[in-house]
């Protein structure tokens, strides 16, 4: 009977356990990190009220939490949202507190005149790395690269019949024929190739 | 799913060769790859483009047609919504759930409903008719709605220049 209630009691404790550390790890990675700096502050439980009125004043921020703020209020300045983030300790609280429309100060004694050039360079440089922004922009040589030559005479050729390759050949002959009519009538286009 | 994608493309192709519109040239670059294609544009008239010959590739992706395939100019072109490395930026080219912009309407974007055909007409009326408002180009909105002569002077000598002049 002892060895039952003792078998009890150890079920119980540890499914007591089980739940809720099932609980801490569904609870959100911010919420985490928040505890686990309470944690890491707090070595013994006599200590933990005085951490916790420090931890009021500045909790830890990883740059992911103000990565997420960010991303959500794009027009916010970095320091902005690390200050808020500091007294919150949660980017939910942040998050809310910008949807309210809650001012964010910046952190005392922060000009945010002189960020500015930096955050500009910073688009700068996510601008060069954007693969889209390396120019490709550059005249082709057409004649070259569908082997045109200029002097044939390609007018009577039955366009529907011809192959993919050979309509190329006939499009760019063609632009090359009528481009050199153009030529010799407009004085301003031919005034470009001086 | 490669099998549908294959056997579409290959009727578009079909389609192009039997009746293609004017001024355009589309086709795989070769035999064993209906999945990147060559395609040459001409300028349409009355733009700056006009009487200019430019060279695109289609890339078509595997799921064609549920997703659109790539357009890239080779070489790129002074134009407000090609990238300067030749990607072009319209509305077509979209697949209904990734919209950059956010206001493009979900008619005018891809579905399967489109074809090869319509986005080279697409991409024809774009030359004619840029769009400043959705830019790609950031250089170029700038010299087409400041100094648009400057603009089609470096359009047009490039234009010369790709034509042996």
């Amino acid at each position: 009977m002892d060895s039952y209630s003792l078998t009890f009691f150890v079920i119980v404790i540890a499914t007591f356990i089980s739940v809720k550390w099932l609980l801490k790890s569904e609870s959100h990675p911010s919420a985490q990190r928040a505890e686990a700096s309470v944690s890491a502050t707090s070595s013994s439980r006599s200590t933990n009220q005085s951490s916790s009125t420090r931890r009021r004043k500045r909790r830890t921020v990883t740059d992911n939490m103000i990565e997420v703020v960010q991303s959500l209020a794009p027009n916010l300045h970095i320091e902005q949202i690390r200050y808020n983030l500091e007294q919150t300790g949660s980017v939910e609280e942040t998050v809310e507190a910008f949807l309210r429309g809650d001012e964010f100060s910046f952190p005392p004694g922060y000009t945010p005149e002189v960020p500015e050039p930096t955050s500009h360079q910073n688009t700068n440089g996510s601008e060069t790395a954007d693969p889209r922004k390396k120019s490709n922009i550059h005249p082709d040589n057409l004649l070259a690269k569908y082997k045109v030559d200029p002097s044939e005479d390609m007018s009577n050729v039955d366009y529907l019949s011809l192959s993919i390759e050979e309509r190329k050949r006939f499009l760019v002959w063609q632009a090359r024929r009528d481009m050199a009519r153009t030529l010799q009538q407009d004085e301003t286009l031919s005034a470009l190739l001086k | 799913m490669s099998k549908t994608a294959q056997k579409r493309l290959f009727k578009e192709l079909q389609q192009l060769l039997k009746d293609s519109p004017e001024g355009i040239v589309a086709g795989p670059r070769s035999e064993d790859n209906l999945f990147l294609w060559d395609c040459l544009i001409s300028g349409p008239p009355d733009s700056p483009y006009q009487g200019g010959v430019f060279n695109a590739t289609l890339e078509f992706p595997k799921d064609y047609p549920l997703s659109p395939p790539k357009l890239l100019f080779t070489p790129s072109i002074l134009h407000p919504n090609i990238y300067p490395n030749g990607e072009v930026c319209i509305s077509i080219l979209h697949s209904p759930g990734d919209d950059p912009n956010m206001y493009e309407l979900a008619e005018e974007r891809w579905s399967p409903v489109q074809s090869v055909e319509k986005i080279l007409l697409s991409v024809m009326s774009m030359l004619s008719e840029p769009n400043v408002e959705s830019g790609a180009n950031i250089d170029a909105c700038i010299l087409w709605r400041d100094s648009r002569e400057e603009f089609e002077k470096q359009v047009k000598r490039s234009i010369l220049k790709s034509l042996g002049f």
